[in-house]
């Protein structure tokens, strides 16, 4: 059922996300010609201008509407009308969050894929073949005088904590529109000042359990080993992943409590 | 054994009491009209037998269960609004009802759609509010559910809508299942009901079979109604 769940998810945002990279590729294509063949005269430059403020506008219009959608889907699709519909699915409260979490999050990582192709397409357009081989057998070569070896792996564990990073964010947001939603009117009102109350509660702990970690000499039994590259300690890395596993666990018990044992559909 | 039960059911907004105490048991195999004023706690009754209410006090119980996913399952449920995701298609949402529901009859469902001459292609939200209603009725009579939730299912459609709506409910419920209508156009569907449930500022003012109301009263059911519930 959640498979099927996200795959309902998916084709909800597919059909506003995908026209707008598949537009964004398209003005990326004709950005990479125009670079190419315009001219130094002014028709072309302001051709040019127009196109890049096409480009940049689709870009941000991409990034704005996979965040707007990623809590409209939430809010609209659940607490809404549709909410009707999805709390009469026999489906546990737990898959229709789950569902919303992960088809959020894949198509964040879908957007960070498609700004890479679009990199990728205007570089082709915009260099002469051989121009763009000589180019990734230098960035290639680059990468391997770097030797990465060790980093790689604190890069890829970085990645993790990004993702989960994300998931935290986004679990806030759900609690805060959960717990908001228990007022009888003005609803997104108290969503909005428990999204705030959910923050203070949280950076207060967060600074508690800091002090507590100078205290007892973490904090400077970290800096001294580690000596600014302190991105590379596998005790950061994973004090920052059991801290956020532990704000999304408590996340997703309050928005499944919320939405479970306390809703009331209006 | 009774397939709906509601056991001090009381819910409340603030100081107001949608529904209070409500004691009710429906057997199968019955069509059950729920009726009532507006705000006599019919839609609450119905949202928290499908838990999406949560109730201040007391239980409800579908075929012996709490309300969760395992009665989702069996009971067949029709808000009184609009509540399927106007972007997709009529196909689309009978894929989608496919998908979720194991009682699910696509071929009922498709050959009800094309009694209607609704185009499949069609994005639900093109359709007119009389065709809309009908749509999502069918999507609900196509499953072969032990309990029909039929939320106001004739209210705010033509005549003729009114007509076509009952027919497909006598039509298409499964012989054994409990049809719960909720609604305050008695006149159109007492032709059907086999009992009635009186609800009156969230309580049970009445709960009988209808020919013995009838005999007992010497009125319609409509009639009693207007005389229960005279402004």
């Amino acid at each position: 059922m959640l498979t099927k769940l996200i795959g309902y998810e998916m084709k909800a945002f597919g059909r506003i996300i995908l026209p707008l990279y598949a537009a964004t590729i398209g003005m990326a294509i004709i950005m990479g010609v125009g670079i190419r063949v315009l001219d130094e005269d002014l028709y072309s430059n302001l051709l040019g201008a127009v196109i890049i403020m096409i480009f940049v506008s689709l870009i941000i219009a991409t990034m704005v509407m996979t965040g707007v959608l990623c809590v409209q889907r939430f809010y609209r699709n659940l607490l809404g009308n549709e909410g009707y519909l999805m709390f009469s699915l026999p489906v546990g409260t737990h898959q229709l969050i789950l569902a919303k979490v992960l088809s959020s999050l894949i198509w964040t990582l879908l957007g960070g894929v498609a700004g890479v192709c679009t990199v990728v397409v205007m570089g082709l357009m915009a260099i002469p073949l051989q121009d763009t081989v000589r180019l990734f057998k230098e960035i290639s070569m680059h990468l391997r005088m770097l030797s990465l070896g060790k980093e790689l792996g604190a890069i890829a564990v970085w990645f993790v904590i990004f993702i989960l990073f994300f998931v935290a964010s986004l679990m806030q947001i759900y609690t805060a529109i959960a717990v908001g939603h228990q007022w009888s009117a003005h609803r997104i009102l108290g969503s909005v000042l428990a999204f705030f109350g959910i923050g203070i509660v949280r950076n207060t702990l967060g600074g508690l359990v800091g002090q507590i970690g100078y205290r007892i000499g973490w904090a400077d039994f970290l800096m001294a080993r580690f000596e600014g590259k302190l991105f590379l300690a596998w005790q950061f890395q994973l004090v920052l992943i059991v801290s956020t596993l532990i704000l999304i666990a408590v996340y997703s018990g309050v928005t499944w409590y919320f939405l479970d044992r306390r809703l009331n559909l209006e | 054994m009774a397939v709906l039960e509601c056991m001090h059911l009381t819910k409340r907004y603030g100081n107001l009491a949608a529904l209070d105490n409500i004691d009710l048991s429906l057997e199968p195999g019955r069509i059950v009209g729920l009726v009532g004023p507006n705000g006599s706690g019919k839609t609450t009754l119905i949202k928290l037998a499908q838990h999406l209410l949560t109730p201040t006090g007391g239980e409800v119980l579908i075929d012996g269960m709490k309300p969760g996913p395992e009665t989702k399952a069996v009971v067949s449920y029709l808000p009184d609004r609009d509540f399927l995701p106007s972007w997709m298609n009529v196909e689309s949402l009978l894929y989608f009802y496919e998908d979720f529901y194991k009682d699910f009859d696509m071929d009922k469902a498709v050959q009800m759609l094309q009694a209607l001459n609704i185009e499949p292609r069609r994005p639900f939200k093109s359709l007119s509010k009389g065709t809309k209603e009908k749509v999502q009725l069918i999507m609900t009579m196509s499953r072969s559910a032990k309990v029909y939730l039929l939320d106001e299912p004739i209210a705010g459609v033509d005549p003729a809508a009114r007509d076509y709506i009952l027919r497909t409910i006598i039509g298409n419920y499964s012989e054994n299942a409990l049809v719960l209508i909720s609604t305050h156009l008695i006149a159109d569907v007492e032709p059907v009901l086999d009992e009635v449930v009186f609800l009156k500022q969230g309580h049970i003012e009445l709960h009988e079979n209808t020919d013995a109301l009838r005999e007992r009263t010497g009125m319609s059911v409509d009639n009693y109604f207007r005389e229960v519930y005279r402004c």
